[in-house]
């Protein structure tokens, strides 16, 4: 098969250069019948030179470019028609017509009408689009953003996907990309396609942003093209290509500082010693007499309180010595860090050969202070244009990304959950720790490092034949793609020691358990794919057809090696740790998809709009029964506008009413070769030397008879440009229809093992998307511009067969409610004297309740909620648990202001999520639901007392039973993590060209950014808003804000 | 231009055909680094790698979700609470325990219906004896844990899962018939021929039977029919019940009991015994600690005789682990699992063999170590003696793991001192501090503890002969047949043998009642106690009662605990600020329906009110999951739940 398309290319090599050949002599003998010469200047609208502009004489290959001037001279004979273009202005013609001198004003571009939209395999100018698609430029994804993962840029940026991250972390952001929502139990991701080739999520963040032209995504019917894989639609990234003109030099660089944003909700002595000291007292009602904090004496909490004790957990054993210092882990551990990042892209070109390439570089890491925590990031591209005759063009791309990750093995996240009483170090300036394995600092520093390191390397080529000579409009092109990622991950496990208050060595990490590891792993995909396509307009009937053929192939293998007992903390190599230890493990496997493409497009007078798109796919991960699936969509379009009665009513200066119905599909969820019984293998010890004998056994039940999920895309759309084109909106409605979802019926555990996948669920989603955009100018030069969009999305799991008791918090699938849906007890405010706690037991203490036992030191004080016996049976159990909501984001939306004034620009970005419910989970989600942590001290002095009898929070206690009865699972206990963020302002200055010409620069701009400013939100348990996580330990992050220096320079 | 039509022709067939060759077979793939079940069980590796498999499939150190089964959690001799025992647990939606074992099952059945199947010339027999064995042994796992369980003797498909619950009566008749398979298969593979590596052994089938037979014999003897349920609106009925059947079992267990006894393949161990035995220096700080020694037995440094697992006799079926190939990765040093409650304190006898109540040998409890004087060995190797030295673990918790050639008393460094030195603390808790599988080897940290886990040994299988003989007897047993059994136990624990004239000495003393608390003495935290209650029948009343702790006052008095400072912090060991409950007051309280074992006396803390305990019959079953009553309309709950 390779050496098939070795020879391919060998060919195609041979015709290219006697062609050019040809081209070349052409192109001296036009020149041959110039008469005259004709001198001009091209100028925007304010009258500044354009440099670098194209002139062409139609119908020729002939032509120039301007110079610093924006002059241009030409030899002319007087009557042809010159075509005037230049990036990001109208294209004009003007006749010469036998003048010696013209001058020449280009307007910018108003390119929301007649903008190209990249769509599945081709383009199409935006006004006959038919699907819901939305592209932004690179540019706009990533305006003044500091972060270089294009990734996380996009939140709030197009309507309809929605961006999630669980951390701020380079590299380890999180993220989840999510298209109209849920559409599967099964996580559907949208597909992603850089160039025409598939790229997974990673690819996404580490492609460098400076590269991006444009972000297309497919959100309806339109990405029916993609068959089976767009389930959860398609987002298309297209790269920048050379054009036309002269060679520009750009250079990026921009310089960051990251920051805390949001500090860590822990207590300091003070606050503990109220929170603990109110615990007590509360928990006194119950067992007679107060206890606190592991068997603190009451003087050692006042102490606390007051400052007068401050004590680190003690030198011996588990007693405290007053005195001591107390602890600020969090900025032990955290603060500023800073990043940079550095691009350069060399473009231009002739008619004949366009290339554009770029080289950068970009560094980040977290707040952590002490380690580096963050990436570095290398990415090199270029891609070729050639014309290599009349009829034969070709495309060549080649990329290639490096990025580490780096992150301290352990220790990340931990610690600062730990009480102040853990110093990060004792008196002899040691990492300390007299209990457990704690001390973050001595994990960070000490406890080695996890490198993961992907490189990926993508070529790519497409040729097209123009076959015009058999048929008009007929031509066939082909493509093939090659993309080698390699994944190294070199982690080390060094030795950590800790010491006592005194001295003494507490913990330390035996030789033995010190490792290092080294994984790598390879993916050799392989794609090519043959297209036909026919494009002819009869009259005012404009007809488009294209099939084709697609090939995917994936090769992946992996190994792993692994040796214990490290000779140095500081070397990484598998060789330096002892050979004796060795392990090692393979792994490997390849998946295939083969696609037979067709699409037909259809418009009559560019009025009446019509596309049909089909699919046929087959994939290696099915039984071969199963395997072969069709899909297919039909949208269609009336631009109204364009019919006469609209164009009398002069109000619309662009409508369009949309709608079409498309199928996708997905088998995410399904393993490579899932259908075949596999057999797992292992070791265990027999005897006494710690001797392996072998396991194995049948890895899991297994079925052939599944296929794809079936999604159906319904959509209806209206775009439309009032006002002079100064308002322009897109609103869609859709509907989602998942008939074949593919889950594991839950049967009686007798089973004995989970059932396979089978097509036996249902699920839908029904949502709508709205974009405006206003845009004007006030006097000659403030511009400004002001865009909203907003979206939301409902799902529900329509059927799910063998259904599951449900669970109070949060469920993540129930029959006929959205994907987590949280369940929780309704509440009527708290029992607010012990006569209300008396009178309460008895109506809810039937056999089977759980509520705390009346009878044990358990039992329910005032300030416990009041939950309420829903279905008066009086007892509270799990059936009394009603739905709430559910846990995924809605009402996202973006804002974005944009101004400039003569040389400075200005953009606001602003992104928020109108609803997203949450049940806090771990040890920091309410006061003591660990003992041995910390604690949050946004609980002190808004939980329940005597005196604030309507507090935000029940009663503040120790006791666990009445902790996980008033702060879990319960009405009350639901955070809306809505909130509004200001993700990015802009301020930036061009100097003005009257001085940069001397310089012999195009453009030179600096500005200053800053992320993640200010957040607006509903969180009121001191978290960040998109902290979704469980609040342990280990599982935190801090969010970062950043303040970006940086300048544009192209000449 | 024909020249270059042809040229386009060329490039466009070219083109055409590359793509088209590609596309063949592309799709038909099959795994690279796995096996297929297809190409496997076709030779004697195969199956006994798969049952060696089945041998992982068993509770030993697993982790956190095992301690309540493991260690006697919520039981009356282990202060450690646990819903279990304490009768304050709810049905639940779902039950690891229930689906991890039927998971396990699976794995049985898929073995067998394989071997089945086999048409191969090797001989198959020992794994798929084990597999018998294996299925016998889960199904008695259901069967202590859930009363009548569905009984699944093959891999189910997703059609097959709609079972009925078999009755108790029903699923015993299927682990003996499956032990009985089990055994013909593993006549010739004994400890001997299996160099005890390990592996399911004939004489571990015929272990297995005597405690199934034991456990099910007395539940039909003193428990009956009673938690059965009627089998349609609830519980899984008595289908197959005889009122006669009990002594069979019995019959069966002292028979299974006696041939593993007679192979004359186990002895106990008794490495950690003397000065002789004791290769440490100063040996005296060690004599009779075999029983602490023996449930962390590794390598030569966890012990002070320098011995490894190798020299273990005593375990008839054990689950192997080793540091590097399998820790056990449980937490065992550092959180002391098996610490005692007052009550067990008492049950241990003095070494006249005679409880604290009637031996003139007790010493009362006025001084901490007062208590610890003339008693059973096995109490020091189970509870630290306050203020003596107990070596750490690891390279430096608690002052580091043993170095035996030094004498922990000869140390004077006072940081040393301190963190070697055992104080107790009066805290809330009740003041004993368990030692019981901890590890004091310097090469452990936590969760590296990679002793073997005892499923079965020789100890409890002599238990087991006194205890079938004397129900059989009807409360008789013969002074030969308790010396044949028992005795060589309470031998190890240095106390005077059990004979019937010291029983007739003395009233409150019965032979039964002695036989059952040198089971709770000798299997303490290994997972036996709240069922053995409960077959007793008993479990209602022995599990309700307080809880309590170390005695602050002795006939009226305060005892050290009052006036003890822990000498390295100058606290007080005693807080009282912790026992919001106080401690028993005024009148002694009996803590078990046998008056063998001593009451509890004014002035011991209380850990754990009466009024907090709600054990009852319907606890002697566990609810099932009620997931799985939802899922199978047949299966029903069992009763009161």
């Amino acid at each position: 098969m390779m050496q098939h398309k070795l020879q391919f290319q060998r060919e195609k090599k041979f015709s290219f250069k006697k062609n050019l050949m040809l081209l070349l002599l052409l192109g001296v003998s036009f020149g041959a019948y110039a008469q005259s010469t004709l001198i001009g200047k091209v100028t925007d609208q304010k009258g500044e030179p354009i440099i670098g502009a194209s002139i062409k004489i139609k119908g020729t290959n002939s032509g120039t470019i301007t110079d610093v001037s924006g002059l241009f001279k030409l030899n002319s004979s007087g009557n042809e028609t010159l075509i005037i273009s230049y990036i990001g202005f109208q294209s004009q013609e003007v006749s010469v017509n036998g003048k010696t001198s013209i001058s020449v004003q280009l307007n910018e571009d108003d390119k929301s009408l007649d903008e190209v939209i990249v769509v599945g395999y081709g383009t199409q100018r935006k006004t006959s689009l038919t699907g819901a698609v939305a592209q932004v430029s690179g540019t706009e994804a990533i305006n003044g953003k500091s972060s270089t993962n294009v990734a996380e840029d996009l939140q709030g940026v197009i309507p309809g996907l929605t961006v999630t991250r669980t951390s701020s972390r380079p590299g380890n952001e999180g993220l989840v990309l999510k298209l109209r929502g849920d559409i599967s139990v099964n996580s559907v991701s949208p597909m992603i396609l850089i160039d025409g080739m598939v790229a997974d999520q990673a690819e996404f963040a580490q492609i460098n942003p400076d590269d991006i032209e444009t972000i297309s995504v497919l959100k309806d019917a339109s990405a029916s093209i993609y068959g089976t894989r767009a389930a959860g639609g398609v987002i298309l990234i297209t790269t920048k290509r050379g054009k036309e003109g002269k060679v520009q030099v750009t250079y990026s660089g921009s310089y960051h500082i990251n920051t805390i944003s949001h500090r860590f909700p822990v207590a300091n002595a003070s606050q503990f010693g109220q929170m603990d000291e109110q615990a007590a007292t509360n928990d006194a009602v119950a067992t007679g007499s107060p206890s606190y904090f592991i068997g603190w004496q009451k003087s050692v909490v006042d102490g606390f309180i007051t400052g007068g004790l401050s004590t680190p957990w003690g030198a011996t054993g588990l007693h405290l010595y007053p005195n001591g210092p107390t602890s600020d882990q969090f900025n032990d551990v955290y603060g500023d860090t800073s990043g940079q990042d550095h691009s350069i892209t060399i473009s231009g070109g002739s008619d004949k050969l366009k290339v554009n390439t770029s080289l950068s570089y970009a560094s980040d890491r977290s707040l952590e202070k002490v380690v580096f925590d963050g990436t570095n990031k290398y990415t090199f591209r270029t891609n070729a244009d050639y014309k290599i005759n009349k009829w034969a063009t070709a495309q060549f791309n080649i990329s290639y990304d490096n990025r580490q990750v780096s992150t301290p093995t352990n220790g990340v996240g931990q610690g600062v959950q730990d009480p102040f009483i853990f110093p990060m170090y004792n008196p002899l300036g040691e990492y300390y720790d007299q209990f457990g394995y704690n001390n973050i600092l001595a994990k960070l520093t000490e406890g080695g490092t996890t490198n993961a390191t992907t490189q990926y390397l993508r070529m790519g080529g497409n040729l097209k034949i123009d076959l015009g000579f058999l048929l008009k409009g007929l031509s066939i092109n082909g493509n093939v793609g090659v993309k080698s990622q390699n994944y190294w991950l070199n982690q080390t496990n060094s030795q950590v020691t800790m010491y006592d208050w005194t001295g003494n060595i507490t913990y330390q990490t035996t030789p033995s358990s010190t490792n290092i590891a080294d994984t790598y792993q390879s993916n050799m995909y392989k794609t090519y794919g043959a297209f036909v396509n026919y494009l002819r307009s009869f009259n005012e009937h404009h007809i488009s057809l294209m099939g084709g053929l697609t090939t995917e192939d994936n090769q992946y293998t992996q190994l792993y090696g692994k040796r214990t007992t490290m000779s140095s903390t500081t070397l990484s190599d598998l060789n330096t740790a002892s050979a004796s230890t060795a392990t090692n493990a393979g792994g490997s496997n390849e998946w295939a998809l083969v696609s037979y493409i067709a699409r037909a497009n259809y418009d009559y007078k560019g009025i009446y709009l019509l596309e049909a798109s089909g699919r046929r796919d087959g994939s290696s991960k099915l039984f071969s029964d199963y395997r072969w699936k069709d899909f297919g969509g039909l949208t269609g379009g009336i631009r109204l506008s364009e019919m006469n009665f609209m164009k009398e009513l002069g109000i619309f200066d662009n409508l369009k009413v949309r709608g079409g119905y498309g199928e996708t599909g997905s088998i995410s969820g399904i393993g490579n070769y899932d259908y075949i019984s596999g057999i797992s293998t292992g070791t265990t010890v027999f005897g006494y030397t710690g001797a392996l004998s072998n396991t194995s056994w049948v890895s899991s039940m297994t079925t052939t008879q599944r296929t794809w999920e079936r999604i159906g895309n319904s959509n209806i759309g209206i775009d439309f440009n009032v006002l002079k084109n100064r308002l322009d909106g897109t609103i869609d409605v859709y509907h989602r229809q998942n008939s074949d979802m593919l889950i594991q019926v839950v049967y009686p555990a007798i089973l004995g093992a989970s059932a396979p996948y089978t097509n036996s669920g249902d699920f839908n989603t029904d949502g709508w998307e709205m974009a405006f955009n206003w845009k004007d100018k006030i006097g000659k030069d403030f511009n400004y511009n002001i865009g909203v969009s907003l979206a939301n999305s409902q799902s529900v799991v329509t059927s799910y067969p063998a259904k599951v008791a449900i669970a109070a918090g949060t469920n993540s699938v129930v029959q006929g409610k959205p994907l987590n849906a949280i369940y929780v007890y309704r509440t009527d405010g708290y029992l607010q004297n012990p006569a209300a706690v008396t009178a309460y037991y008895p109506t809810v203490n039937g056999t089977g309740s759980i509520v705390p036992v009346q009878s044990s030191t358990n039992l329910l004080t005032p300030g416990c909620l009041k939950r309420i016996d829903l279905n008066g049976d009086g007892k509270i159990t799990t059936a009394d648990l009603s739905y709430f909501g559910d846990a995924n984001p809605h009402y996202t939306f973006g804002i974005n202001l944009g101004a400039s004034f003569k040389g400075f620009d200005f953009n606001a970005f602003l992104q928020g999520v109108g609803q997203q419910y949450l049940l806090r989970s771990g040890y920091l989600a309410y006061p003591f639901a660990a003992s041995w942590t910390n604690q949050n001290s946004t609980f002190l002095g808004n939980t329940w007392t005597a005196g604030n009898p309507n507090a935000a929070f029940p009663v503040m206690s120790t006791n666990g039973s009445r902790n996980t009865w008033n702060y879990q699972y319960n009405d009350v206990n639901i955070v809306n993590c809505s909130y509004i963020r200001v993700k990015s302002i802009v301020l930036g200055y061009s100097l003005p060209k009257s001085v940069i010409r001397k310089m012999n620069i195009d453009k030179l701009r600096i500005y200053v950014s800053g992320n993640d400013l200010f957040t607006l939100s509903n969180v009121k348990d001191g978290f960040d808003p998109e902290d979704q996580a469980a609040a342990s330990q280990g599982n935190v992050d801090v969010y970062a804000r950043s303040v970006t220096f940086g300048v544009n320079l192209t000449f | 231009m024909n020249m270059k039509k042809n040229k386009i022709f060329i490039l466009t067939g070219l083109f055409l055909a590359v793509i088209f060759a590609g596309c063949s077979d592309i799709l038909n793939q099959t795994p690279t680094d796995t096996l297929s079940e297809s190409v496997y069980f076709k030779s004697l590796s195969d199956f006994q790698a798969a049952a060696n498999n089945l041998h992982t499939n068993v509770y030993g150190w697993l982790g956190n979700t095992t301690y309540p089964i493991n260690f006697d959690y919520g039981s009356d001799i282990n202060p450690q609470t646990g819903d279990m025992g304490s009768g304050n647990n709810v049905s639940g939606t779902t039950d690891t325990y229930w689906t991890q074992t039927y998971g396990w099952l699976r794995s049985v059945n898929i073995l067998l219906e394989k071997a089945s199947l086999y048409k191969g010339t090797d001989n198959i027999s020992v794994p798929v004896g084990q597999a018998y064995f294996f299925r016998a042994w889960h199904h008695f796992f259901l069967l202590k844990r859930f009363g009548g369980v569905p009984i699944v003797t093959k891999p189910l498909d997703v059609t097959q899962t709609q079972l009925p619950r078999n009755s108790r009566y029903e699923v015993m008749a299927q682990i003996t018939a499956d032990l009985d398979s089990a055994i013909s298969r593993l006549q010739n593979y004994t400890v001997k021929t299996s160099n005890n590596d390990g592996h399911v052994t004939l004489e571990a089938a015929w272990a297995l039977k005597a405690r199934v037979c034991l456990f099910e014999g007395t539940w039909e003897k003193y428990v009956g029919t009673t938690t059965d349920g009627d089998g349609t609106a609830n519980g899984a009925g008595s289908k197959g019940y005889s009122a006669t059947q009990y002594t069979d079992y019995l019959t069966m267990a002292q028979t299974m009991a006696r041939k593993v006894i007679d192979s004359g393949n186990f002895a106990l161990w008794h490495g950690v015994e003397d000065a002789s035995t004791i290769t440490a220096t100063a040996p005296n700080n060690y004599l009779h600690t075999s029983y602490f020694y023996l449930f962390n037995l590794e390598d030569a440094k966890s012990n002070p005789a320098g011995l490894t697992k190798a020299s273990n006799t005593e375990s008839i079926f054990r689950s192997v682990y080793d540091v590097s190939n399998r820790p056990g990765n449980t937490n065992l040093t550092h959180t002391a699992p098996a610490g005692p409650t007052r009550k067990l304190m008492d049950m241990f006898l003095c070494t006249d063999g005679l409880p604290v109540q009637d031996s003139p040998l007790f010493q009362g409890y006025s001084t901490m170590a007062s208590e610890f004087a003339n008693r059973d060995y096995r109490l020091t190797s189970t509870v630290k003696l306050p203020f003596a030295r107990y070596w750490g673990y690891g390279t430096s918790t608690n002052g580091g793991g043993a170095n035996y050639t030094m004498d922990i008393k000869s140390i004077t460094t006072a940081s040393q001192v301190s963190q070697l030195t055992y104080v107790p603390i009066l805290q809330g808790g009740n003041g004993y501090n368990g030692r019981k599988f901890a590890t004091e080897n310097p090469a452990r940290q936590d969760y590296q503890e990679s002793a073997d886990y005892y499923q079965i040994r020789l100890a409890e299988v002599y238990l087991i002969y006194a205890e079938a003989t004397c129900e059989l007897n009807s409360g008789a047993i013969s002074d030969d047949d308790l010396n044949y059994s028992i005795n060589k136990v309470r031998a190890r624990a240095g106390v005077a043998p059990l004979t019937n004239a010291l029983v007739a000495a003395h009233s409150d003393l019965t032979l039964i009642g002695e036989i059952r608390r040198e089971r709770a003495l000798e299997l303490f935290g290994e997972g036996h106690r709240i069922t053995d209650l409960c077959r007793w029948g008993i479990a209602q009343q022995e599990l309700d009662y307080a809880s309590a702790g170390a005695y602050v006052q002795y006939n009226g008095v305060n005892t050290e605990y009052v006036t003890a400072m822990n000498p390295f912090s100058n606290v007080l060991v005693y807080n009282p600020i912790n026992y919001p409950t106080g401690f028993i007051s005024t009148v002694e309280t009996p803590c078990s329906t046998y008056s063998g074992i001593a009451t509890l006396k004014p002035g011991a803390v209380i850990t754990e009110k009466a009024s907090n305990r709600h054990f009852a019959l319907k606890n002697y079953l566990q609810p099932l999951p009620t997931d799985e009553i939802h899922l199978d309309p047949l299966m029903k709950q069992n009763p009161n739940w």
